[in-house]
């Protein structure tokens, strides 16, 4: 028995002795890459890497920028991240990627067969954020230095966290969503924006953070809209906002009333809206049952609830129609997943109308039922 | 002429045999001084060592101190004082014998030897000539305790424990009178297992204390001693502990042959004897439990384990030990539940720190850096750029200076005062990295590894933590967390296949018994953790 | 077998638990064409598996051997069982490779890159003759203790996932939209397969479970509790990743594993999960070649039976030395060979051939009694 347990070790031993020959590479032996940008270029993609200079970042704050951002020109995005590998100093490792920024050019090509690198790449953690650039180049938007955080692409993450959780106009999506919207037929996907406010130019010196007002800005944008994965174009901030509403769950929002001739915000928290189908009279109607808790700053009666309730709710049906009509009339993409919430419904009518959905989906009537729950009011 | 101890000791520990009475013991013949031959008294002390052991007494004194020594050879502190003892019918001549160091002179000048001769003169007239010997044994009430041999061996062996011997002319036994000094260490506090609330006695190195300390806390009259000498050359005792009905039968059986069996030619401490005790499988955790505090002991044997004393250390043995209470400390039992089970919690949780961190830290810095967060890439990336020393290096050097550390400071004599402490070592690593050999992070990273570990209130237990913290770090270097896991499912197979005197080493884990959760993650109510027996009167394997 | 390898029942239990759990690996088999539908041919094949669990053990209530080989010997006559006791082995070796291969492959893809198949499945197989040279009670503490820690991640991790993903509890429909005949297929195939099958094996270690006949219903509620897990772990996918994304990798679980983000540390969690794979799967190798070795210890009856331990070792290191290296073909191979026409013969002809002949052994031994 004794003998049987030093041939184990032996053989564990050289086993793991063997397993050493692979290259293990340490921490600081690697660049890490921030964001990455794909645009369009004569030769097929161009890819943008931001990685971050952390030979600055462990010693004491210098002049120097923390990041650097290289781009390589190939046919597919694989061969371009490659070739990357020519302007850094170790090996570029996508681990802890937080954004991926999407050339405005290459939104209107068409994505799908960019979108499949990263897809399947496992070194991602594939929790990371897909935007657009607003009518820039993904690169430009990685080049701009940022005030409010040392890393820009954390800045940019957060900036879209951000404005996601608090005014509601963002929309994070992951890689699988966009797989999902890009592989089943009839539903279109939607990104946010990333824009860049003032002088492209000016943003990439280091003077951009030393001053007050820097010349240009990050800014989170509205939301765009795809067909079959080319974008069509974008929608605006109200339209956003009542799309937003429609399809996801809104943290913290404003709406406008008239009060007393007075304009008046109102506050509105935890929205949340389900969709279901019905067929009235052989017309396709959604019926859209949207929760909301609003807070209203200025003293109420309580005869008077009723009425700023349905004011509010008026607001709000304003926008969501807007975002609708938008929708069905300008772009006829299905971007609130209307014809999922078909298909699990009533299977068999999805079926006979799959086809020709693109037609179907302008006559698509909606109708509302809104809860709206007012929690406080200002009392004296 | 090798016989077995265990034989020895029978003989020893049983009536001596009758002798016949030879024609040389004539009455007038006791006061003939016999022939001091130098030469046969030396040839007889070349004999194999162990050939005291049976030898019986001489008829005169002379040649039977004449034959200690020869055994003993010039001992400076061994005390003979011939005396001749008179009455009105008889005079006699007798030899006391004692070792100065270890028999109280105080007790043999003013109890021993004041009776006896003033006794002596009491005697009546006896007919023959052992009779005197007879009525000391049976007629001297003031001393208590008095034995009488006819060998060599307990001679010696009673002579060296701190007894008095008594040699009478003419007669083949002596006296063995009880006249211990006590020259010990005073009951301290207890150095490793140190205890708030409960008590602050630990054993010392004196066997008659540590049995006293014991005794004093069971009061049970089932509660059995039995004594061993162990060790052809060391003749240390042995104690032997178990209360008879609530430990089980073919345990302590189980015990008794074990320590019967051992045959050492000398046992310096109890490690030794737990070398002899426990069963031949190669491991290094701890399979029988040793503890310097009486409570601890006491506690064992009401849930019905054996306890097992040795003279010289201060660490009792029990048998047998189950892992559990390498995490468990007598602390625990005297707070409340809730918080001791939430303390044990924390244990549980810097045993397995202890052992993974390093391992794990080099795994995520080399092979998943995925698992760190952005920031804290980052902040290591940065630090680690300039080092001399790639990752796998730097943390076995550094591992390595704090167990040098830590010996060191085991060794430090207390004039040099506690400069080198834990504290002095966080400095020396600041040092170290202000100097750009190591990164900060490392250094964190040792000190918490070395904190946790030495949570653990077994001090065993952190040193097997120390060896095996190296093993999975070489696991880690070599193979990721992939390697780490692998070598943690060998650990736990070997954990799995330990056993304490036939039981389990995980016992309250696997197999799960829910009594014996009571104890072991979780501190349960006091009247539960008593009650159980499912732990160790358990069905016996063997 | 000996007085002293008695395993109890609750130790069986979580052995059946872990072993049908392993099976998690390799779900994603049927994910391409029931994609919204995956949980019903789940509960469908679990149903099944209890049902072929249950024939397997009336083997061993009709014929009441001591051991599985005398039982079997009972049953048909001995040269019929040494032939069985030497085709199974090559089945369960061939189980084994396929197993290795799979968590290799996760193995290599998601955690350590560089690392090669014989070396890998040298460290695995190393471990597991250290694992069974000890005895079958020695494994089966091994697994009570890995249970907990299993339960606890699996438990602790559902929770993390349910709390910080998106639920789209309309995923599950439309549910059987084209009808039960693309279900039904797979859920037999589930049955005596991948994930509730190849419970054969598991009869080597039955025999060590004390008062057999009382307790064979604890490997139906380890059975039970296996298809919940996996039920759960299933609907999970469906609801959080939605049909479409449930198919880009075979390993769903690890893609929803991934998105748990919240505190600085918690990040990253697919990694633990790939390890407990690993362990789960060891413990499924572990059974197999026990009861490989426990077979051919009885056709050979050597006495350190550890020498046909390291010859079926040896086997199945043979076997990916040679085998080819694309994992692809070797799925397609599995899906279209092994687990048709292999699977069946020796997880449901054989048993229930000889649990037919059993009855009819036994009725025997009762008129014999009798008269």
């Amino acid at each position: 028995m004794k003998k049987q347990k030093i041939y184990i070790l032996l053989i564990i031993a050289f086993g793991l002795l063997m397993l050493s020959g692979c290259k293990k590479l340490d921490v600081s032996e690697y660049t890490t890459v921030i964001a990455m940008g794909i645009d369009k270029s004569e030769k097929g993609v161009k890819v943008s890497a931001q990685a971050v200079n952390d030979y600055v970042l462990g010693s004491k704050p210098t002049q120097s920028s923390p990041v650097v951002i290289f781009s390589e020109e190939g046919a597919t995005v694989y061969d371009a991240y490659l070739k990357l590998a020519s302007f850094s100093v170790n090996r570029l490792f996508i681990f802890h990627i937080q954004c991926l920024v999407i050339g405005a050019e290459l939104a209107q090509e068409g994505i799908e067969e960019y979108i499949e690198f990263f897809v399947h790449y496992w070194e991602t953690q594939h929790n990371f954020n897909v935007v657009v650039a607003h009518d820039e180049k993904a690169e430009d938007v990685l080049k701009m230095r940022s005030l409010l955080h040392n890393i820009p692409a954390v800045a940019v993450e957060s900036k879209l966290e951000n404005f996601e959780k608090i005014y509601g106009v963002s929309k994070i999506t992951f890689i699988d969503e966009i797989v999902t919207a890009l592989k089943l037929p009839n539903i279109c996907l939607t990104l946010s924006s990333i824009a860049i406010v003032g002088d492209k130019e000016k943003g990439k010196d280091n003077e951009a953070t030393q001053t007050t007002d820097p010349e240009m800005k990050l800014k989170a944008s509205t939301i765009a809209v795809f067909k079959n994965d080319k974008m069509l174009g974008w929608l605006s901030e109200e339209e956003s906002l009542g799309f937003r509403h429609i399809y996801d769950k809104i943290e913290k929002t404003v709406l406008h009333i008239e009060h007393n001739n007075k304009l008046i915000y109102v506050g509105v928290k935890n929205t949340s809206c389900k969709m279901s189908f019905k067929l009235e009279k052989g017309e396709p109607t959604i019926i859209l049952k949207h929760k909301m808790n609003v807070t209203v700053p200025v003293e109420i009666a309580p005869n008077e609830m009723n009425q700023i309730r349905d004011k509010i709710n008026e607001d709000l049906r304003r926008l969501m129609d807007l975002a609708i009509f938008t929708a069905q009339n300008k772009y006829n993409a299905d971007i609130f997943g209307f014809c999922e919430t078909i298909h699990q419904t009533n299977p068999e009518y999805y079926q006979s109308i799959k086809d020709r959905y693109d037609t179907v989906f302008p006559t698509i009537k909606v109708r509302y039922q809104f809860e709206t729950t007012i929690d406080r009011t200002r009392s004296k | 002429m090798k016989k077995s101890f265990f034989q020895a000791l029978r003989i020893l520990l049983s009536k001596p045999p009758k002798r016949k009475e030879t024609s040389e013991n004539t009455p007038a013949q006791k006061y003939i001084r016999p022939s001091s031959d130098t030469e046969k008294l030396l040839q007889m002390a070349e004999e194999p060592e162990v050939a005291y052991l049976n030898k019986p007494l001489y008829d005169s004194i002379d040649d039977t101190i004449a034959y200690i020594k020869a055994v003993q050879g010039n001992c400076f502190d061994l005390v003979i004082r011939q005396m001749h003892l008179k009455n009105a019918w008889d005079k006699q001549r007798i030899a006391v014998v004692y070792i100065s160091g270890v028999s109280d002179k105080k007790i043999i000048d003013e109890s021993i030897l004041k009776t006896i001769s003033d006794n002596y003169r009491n005697i009546p007239k006896q007919d023959k000539q052992d009779s005197t010997f007879d009525y000391f044994n049976n007629f001297i009430m003031t001393l208590s305790s008095v034995r009488n041999t006819e060998e060599f061996g307990e001679l010696f062996i009673t002579l060296l424990n701190g007894d008095v011997i008594i040699l009478v002319e003419g007669v083949k036994k002596c006296f063995l009178i009880d006249a211990k000094i006590k020259n010990e260490r005073a009951i301290e506090a207890p150095m490793a297992q140190v205890s708030v609330k409960g008590g602050n006695e630990a054993f010392n190195e004196s066997l008659s204390t540590n049995v006293c300390l014991i005794r004093r806390r069971i009061r049970n009259p089932h509660f059995r001693m039995e004594k061993y000498i162990l060790g052809k050359k060391s003749n240390t005792s042995v104690v032997v502990m178990y209360i008879h009905g609530v430990a089980d039968p073919k345990l302590v059986k189980e015990v008794k042959t074990r320590v019967e069996g051992i045959d050492a030619e000398n046992i310096l401490d109890s490690e030794y004897v737990s070398f002899y005790l426990r069963e031949k499988q190669w491991t290094m955790f701890q399979t029988i439990f040793s503890t310097e505090r009486p409570d601890t002991v006491v506690a064992s044997l009401f849930e019905g384990r054996v306890a097992i004393l040795v003279d010289g250390s201060p660490f009792a043995l029990v048998a047998p030990m189950l892992f559990v209470q390498a995490l468990q400390s007598p602390e625990d039992y005297y707070m409340k539940g809730y918080i001791a089970s939430f303390v044990r919690y924390t244990r549980f949780v810097a045993f397995f720190v202890g052992l993974y961190l390093p391992a794990i830290y080099i795994s995520l810095i080399h092979f998943h850096s995925e698992l760190l967060p952005i920031d804290l890439l980052l902040s290591i990336a940065g630090q680690r750029n300039a080092l001399p020393f790639p990752g796998f290096l730097e943390i076995v050097l550094i591992m390595f200076f704090f167990d040098l550390l830590r010996e060191s400071g085991t060794r430090m004599p207390t004039s040099l005062g506690s400069s080198l402490s834990f504290l002095g070592a966080i400095i020396i690593g600041e040092s170290a990295v202000q100097a750009g050999l190591f990164s900060s992070i490392i250094v964190i990273v040792v000190t918490i590894t070395a904190i946790c570990s030495l949570t653990i209130p077994d001090y065993f237990l952190n040193l097997t933590l120390t060896v095996l913290r190296y093993l999975f770090l070489i696991a880690a270097i070599l193979g990721g967390l992939y390697g780490v896991t692998l070598a943690s499912l060998a650990l736990l197979t070997h954990l799995c296949s330990l056993r304490s005197f036939g039981f389990n080493y995980l016992s309250s884990y696997a197999p799960f018994s829910a009594s014996g959760m009571e104890d072991s993650l979780i501190r349960g109510k006091i009247n539960k953790i008593f009650r159980r027996n499912k732990n160790i009167s358990a069905e016996y394997p063997y | 077998m000996e007085e002293k390898t008695l395993i109890s029942r609750g130790q069986f239990w979580v052995i059946v638990f872990m072993y049908v759990f392993a099976n998690d690996l390799i779900r994603g088999f049927y994910a391409e064409e029931l994609t919204n539908n995956l949980w019903i041919p789940i509960i469908i094949g679990a149903v099944g598996g209890v049902l072929i669990y249950f024939v397997y053990t009336l083997l061993f209530r009709n014929v009441s051997g001591i051991d599985f080989g005398d039982t079997v010997t009972h049953v048909v006559s001995k040269p019929v069982c040494y032939i069985l006791f030497l085709v199974y082995p090559l089945y369960f070796l061939c189980l084994v490779f396929f197993n290795l291969r799979d968590i290799y492959e996760v193995v290599n893809i998601f955690l350590v890159q560089e690392v090669k198949l014989l070396w890998f499945s040298l460290l695995v197989l190393a471990l597991l003759f250290y694992l069974l040279s000890k005895g079958v009670e020695v494994f089966a503490r091994f697994t009570t203790m890995l249970f907990y820690i299993t339960l606890f991640i699996f438990v602790s991790f559902s929770g993390l996932i349910m709390s910080f993903n998106r639920i789209h509890l309309n995923y599950i429909f439309p549910i059987l939209e084209y009808g039960f005949g693309p279900v039904i297929k797979p859920a037999f195939l589930m049955s005596y397969a991948i994930p509730f099958g190849e419970l054969f094996a598991l009869f080597g270690i039955y025999q060590y479970v004390k008062q057999k006949d009382k307790n064979y219903r604890y490997g139906v509620y380890g059975l039970i509790m296996a298809s919940v897990v996996l039920l759960l772990i299933t609907l999970m996918n469906i609801i959080i990743l939605g049909p479409v994304a449930m198919t880009i990798d075979i390993h769903p679980s690890l893609r929803i594993t991934r998105r748990i983000e919240f505190a600085v540390f918690v990040q990253r969690f697919d990694i633990i999960v790939i390890n407990v794979m690993m362990v789960l799967i060891i413990i499924k190798l572990a059974v197999l070649l026990s009861t490989t070795k426990y077979m051919l210890n009885y056709v050979f009856k050597l006495k350190k039976p550890n020498i046909l331990l390291i010859a079926s070792l040896l086997i199945v290191f043979g076997i990916c030395l040679f085998a080819p290296k694309n994992y692809t073909l070797l799925l397609d191979f599995r899906i279209k060979y092994i687990i048709r026409y292999v699977n069946l013969i020796f997880e449901i002809i054989i048993p229930f051939l000889l649990v037919l002949v059993s009855f009819f052994r036994r009725n025997q031994t009762k008129k014999q009694k009798a008269n």
